[in-house]
């Protein structure tokens, strides 16, 4: 392997590991305030990319379609448990006119920026819908449940963006087609970018939960349920941001990482999986953590899929069994010294 | 009640028989599907229902029970049916090597390594291809046939499919109701006391995901064998959902993995028929559906239809009532806490066998202490503790909150291994030991926060009969081992006799915590220990069950058991202990006899806080 291969494989794998790390940000956010670990990460990012595809260049909406539905949902559930009967009929029928509004105005041609920006939102808005809906009334049921439920709505996105966009790939317009060449090797600029919109979003997140108050209360409920409700915090508010939050991160990165391979609808899971890795390699409570493990097992996977083709991937999730041996390891170590 | 069981059985038997030539013949295939699955689930149901171990691989054991048996049949031409065992083998090989290390991981870790493992398999089925014929499949399966019958014909490999399923099924059911069912069910409630009464925590575990490794692996087999054609996307992480689907929707109950291979199966059928085929939309609906349900039926009852199965087959985890028979060793009724004559005596720990009846002051103490030291980060909770036990005795272990009592507790049990120091039990140094090896030795324990299982309150001090009982995994299977449950269930009587409690069948969780501690007591009794250490028994008792434990633990002490007591209590303590050891700050205080320590200045300086200062 000659230096600029290695170079070559090592900016391969940052750029993918920018958007492990950025799924990895999502888990741990989820995992940290609700102690849920999403199965369906990975389908935030196939929603998002696709979303803005269909946005901007007139294909299927499916996002927005499935934002409507989970918010008239959301809406409905709302109406009932207020049991206020005679409103039930307000969701129904205004769901079904904003669905029919926004298949009459498209398709869509939206320039990319604002593409990007409404298929974060709407990505954002399905992630909370499905806190409310699916993982808040199971709330206090074993980690088991959880992932069971969360399993189910990677089945059932997945199943939906397939219905959506079908089977096909799409691509996304790069925020700047060039490259530049640095130390023999070409980096694309949205390479680039990838890296510093992964490093800014964990600016972000740690302005956001150093700086302000919610970020803190969110960080409260994170720590001490029933601590924080004592003090005014809802648990269940703070989930619901943090599937909201999560839910937009990786709707982004989705749209980050369209450009450079390309997206289907079921290229949720690997990510998601990967992700999950890279956050278990962080120690599944850092956000920083997440983010350097992601990198690394994109690098990781980068050389491991050049050396061994056929196996990269295998290795990589295999290497899922002893990362988190070593952390039980690490914990139990931790608690005894 | 014993004849119309006998009645439903033959009636159900024969409708399971009749099957094929009731239902249209279209239906014999989704039959055979509904008994693969079924046995497949039902280890899985054993696995997760029963275990609490999530499996998301499980998949990869049925793709390796399938790959294994065709491949070894079909390409290297051996015998079918041999091939359909060594299937089954290697699938269980491969969940023995596969459990031995993922299952030190518990909960959702536990998940997403089964998880991790499933997707490397499918790659494997993939890459391997000059093995397993790659993405394209493996066609090259012949057929089973045995004395000139060949099961080739849907409606008659239904009934190689009914066997094993039937036999699944059985082997559950019967396993589920036996010791080592017992402790499966026990360690999920609660690790740390199921190793408190010497239950082999993770032997148990690996057993059973071997089990369910070789319950799919024979699925796989059959399946490969019925369909005669496999390829890796049969195999992937959509089977291993849909088998854990299933198992969800059973839930725990020896017939939820039939009963939910059935739900999905038939779901599945529906929604192909319902969705105008040709769009090609049927699968994709099909994986919405899926979505929707679990998520539904995971909010709707997370137990699945457990509910419903238990009432039209209740689970009696309770052996018939003792006709008298005598355990195979020959042993007779052993008496509880007959003071140290229990298989848990140490083999070299000669002090402890006659001490106490001899009447004189034993050569050496049953369970020391030496400069025990234990930490938390920067917290010394414990530090340089030491004392003796003598069998025969009744230690008091006192101290202000935050002592360092629980801890050292904790540490003492071989729950955490200590910082530093050192215990010997009946001379044998066991320092950092685990917990089921110190009760396998005769030292057990009751948690402050009390640890029962959520099991009936027999069963919960059956359990404390584990050490001194037998059957494994395999005796539950096959249903051996009765007369040892025989004998367990008297024990776990005369004990609750000897603590006073009086329902039997009551779910353990639900008694009130006075009950609860004392029902901790009688499981610990029925462990027939040398030595015991209990955490606030009294505590939540009223006054007139406090004398009743009073008399307990003297009674014990007479009998030669070495009690170790933490307690709040100060009049319970004063009263029955015969030294008291107090400490403060992870430090010795005091060592005495009550009256002794009572007068203590630095004692009562612990505990009115007069700081020397």
């Amino acid at each position: 392997m000659t230096t600029g291969t290695a170079l070559f494989l090592l900016v391969t794998g940052l750029t993918n590991g920018a958007i492990y790390a950025l799924l990895g940000l999502g888990l741990v956010l989820i995992y940290n305030v609700t102690r849920v670990i999403n199965i369906a990460q990975g389908e935030f990012v196939m929603l998002g990319a696709l979303t803005a595809v269909g946005l901007t260049t007139g294909e299927a909406t499916g996002g927005i379609t499935l934002a409507i539905l989970a918010g008239a949902a959301w809406a409905l559930l709302a109406l009932l448990r207020r049991r206020r009967w005679s409103l039930l009929w307000l969701p129904v029928v205004g769901g079904a006119l904003l669905w029919w509004g926004v298949d009459a105005i498209g398709p869509f041609h939206l320039p990319p920026v604002l593409g990007v920006l409404v298929a974060t939102v709407a990505v954002a808005f399905v992630g909370a819908a499905l806190y409310r809906l699916t993982i808040q009334p199971a709330a206090g049921a074993g980690e088991v449940v959880f992932l069971v439920i969360t399993t189910g709505l990677y089945l059932g996105l997945q199943g939906l963006g397939l219905l959506f966009w079908g089977p096909g790939s799409f691509s996304f317009p790069s925020v700047h087609g060039g490259q530049i060449a640095a130390g023999g090797v070409r980096v694309s600029y949205q390479s680039l970018f990838v890296l510093v919109a992964t490093f800014a979003v964990l600016a972000l997140l740690w302005l956001f939960f150093e700086r302000t108050l919610f970020g803190k209360a969110l960080r409260a409920a994170a720590m001490n349920r029933l601590g924080a409700r004592l003090v005014g915090i809802s648990p269940e508010r703070a989930g619901l941001v943090a599937f909201a939050i999560s839910a937009g991160i990786s709707a982004l990165a989705g749209v980050l990482i369209a450009p450079v391979t390309y997206a289907t609808y079921d290229m949720g899971l690997g990510l998601g999986l990967k992700g999950f890795v890279g956050a278990v390699i962080g120690g599944l409570s850092g956000y920083p953590g997440a983010v350097l493990g992601g990198l690394a097992i994109g690098v990781l996977e980068a050389f491991a899929a050049y050396t061994t083709s056929a196996y990269g991937e295998a290795i990589v999730y295999a290497l899922i069994i002893p990362i988190l041996l070593l952390r039980v390891v690490a914990t139990r170590r931790g608690a005894a010294t | 009640m014993r004849a119309r069981t006998v009645v439903v059985a033959v009636a159900l038997a024969a409708l399971l028989v009749a099957l094929p030539w009731l239902l249209p013949p279209f239906y014999a295939n989704l039959l055979c599907f509904i008994a693969i699955y079924g046995g497949v689930a039902t280890g899985l149901i054993l696995l997760t229902g029963y275990a609490g171990l999530v499996s998301l691989g499980q998949g990869a054991f049925y793709g390796i029970g399938a790959y294994g048996a065709v491949v070894l049949a079909g390409a290297y031409g051996v015998d079918p049916w041999l091939s359909l065992l060594l299937g089954t083998a290697l699938a269980a090989a491969a969940g023995y090597l596969v459990g031995l290390p993922i299952l030190r991981l518990s909960g959702h870790y536990l998940a997403l390594a089964t998880l991790a493992w499933g997707i490397v398999a499918t790659i494997l089925f993939t890459q391997l291809a000059s093995i397993t014929g790659g993405a394209n499949g493996f066609t090259n399966v012949p057929v089973l046939r045995v004395f000139g019958i060949d099961f080739v014909d849907p409606a008659r490999f239904y009934y190689l499919t009914l066997v094993f399923a039937v036999l699944a099924v059985a082997a559950l059911a019967s396993l589920i109701r036996s010791r080592a069912g017992r402790a499966v069910r026990a360690m999920r409630s609660s690790e740390a006391a199921a190793a408190s009464v010497g239950m082999e925590v993770g032997r148990i575990k690996l057993q059973v995901f071997v089990l369910a490794a070789a319950l799919a692996g024979l699925g796989g087999a059959l399946f490969a064998y019925f369909i005669a054609f496999i390829s890796p996307s049969t195999f992937d992480l959509g089977a291993s959902i849909r088998l854990l689907t299933m198992a969800m929707i059973g839930g725990a109950h020896p017939l939820g993995g039939v009963v939910g291979a059935a739900v999905v199966t038939l779901l599945d059928d529906v929604l192909q028929n319902v969705i105008p085929n040709g769009s090609g939309q049927a699968g994709l609906v099909q994986v919405i559906a899926y979505g929707a349900i679990l998520v539904g039926l995971m909010l709707a009852s997370p137990r699945g239809l457990e509910p419903v199965l238990g009432r039209l087959w209740p689970m009696r985890f309770r052996t018939a009532p003792a006709r008298g028979g005598r355990g195979p060793g020959g042993r007779g009724p052993g008496v509880p806490a007959s003071g140290g004559r229990g298989p848990g005596v140490p083999a070299s720990g000669a002090p402890a066998s006659g001490a106490p009846a001899s009447g004189t002051a034993p050569a050496r103490a049953l369970l020391e202490v030496r400069g025990l030291g234990r930490n938390f980060g920067g917290l010394q909770a414990v530090d340089g503790l030491g004392f003796d036990l003598r069998a025969g005795e009744i230690l008091g272990l006192i101290g202000p909150n935050g002592a360092g009592k629980t801890t050292a507790f904790n540490v003492i049990s071989g729950l955490f291994p200590p910082s530093e120091g050192r215990v010997l039990l009946g001379g044998d140094d066991v320092t950092g030991k685990q917990a089921q090896h110190m009760a396998r030795r005769g030292l057990t324990r009751t948690f402050q926060n009390t640890a029962l299982f959520d099991m009936s309150v027999l069963e919960n001090v059956m359990a404390g009969c584990h050490v001194h009982t037998r059957g494994g995994v395999w005796a539950g299977v096959l249903g051996l081992g009765r007369a040892d449950e025989a004998r367990a269930e008297r024990e776990a009587r005369r004990a609750l006799e000897r603590v006073g409690l009086t329902e039997l069948d009551v779910r353990a969780p639900s008694l009130p915590v006075g009950k609860q501690r004392l029902l901790e007591v009688a499981r610990s009794l029925a462990m027939r220990p040398l030595a015991v250490l209990l955490d606030e028994p009294a505590a939540g008792l009223r006054y007139a069950e406090k004398r009743e434990l009073a008399t307990l633990l003297r009674a014990l002490r007479d009998e030669g058991l070495a009690v170790l007591l933490v307690e709040h209590d100060m009049d319970l303590v004063m009263n029955v202990a015969d030294r008291i050891v107090v400490m403060n700050y992870g430090q010795m205080l005091a060592e005495g006899a009550p009256e002794q320590v009572r007068q203590d200045p630095d004692v009562i300086a612990a505990y009115l806080g007069l700081d020397a200062a």
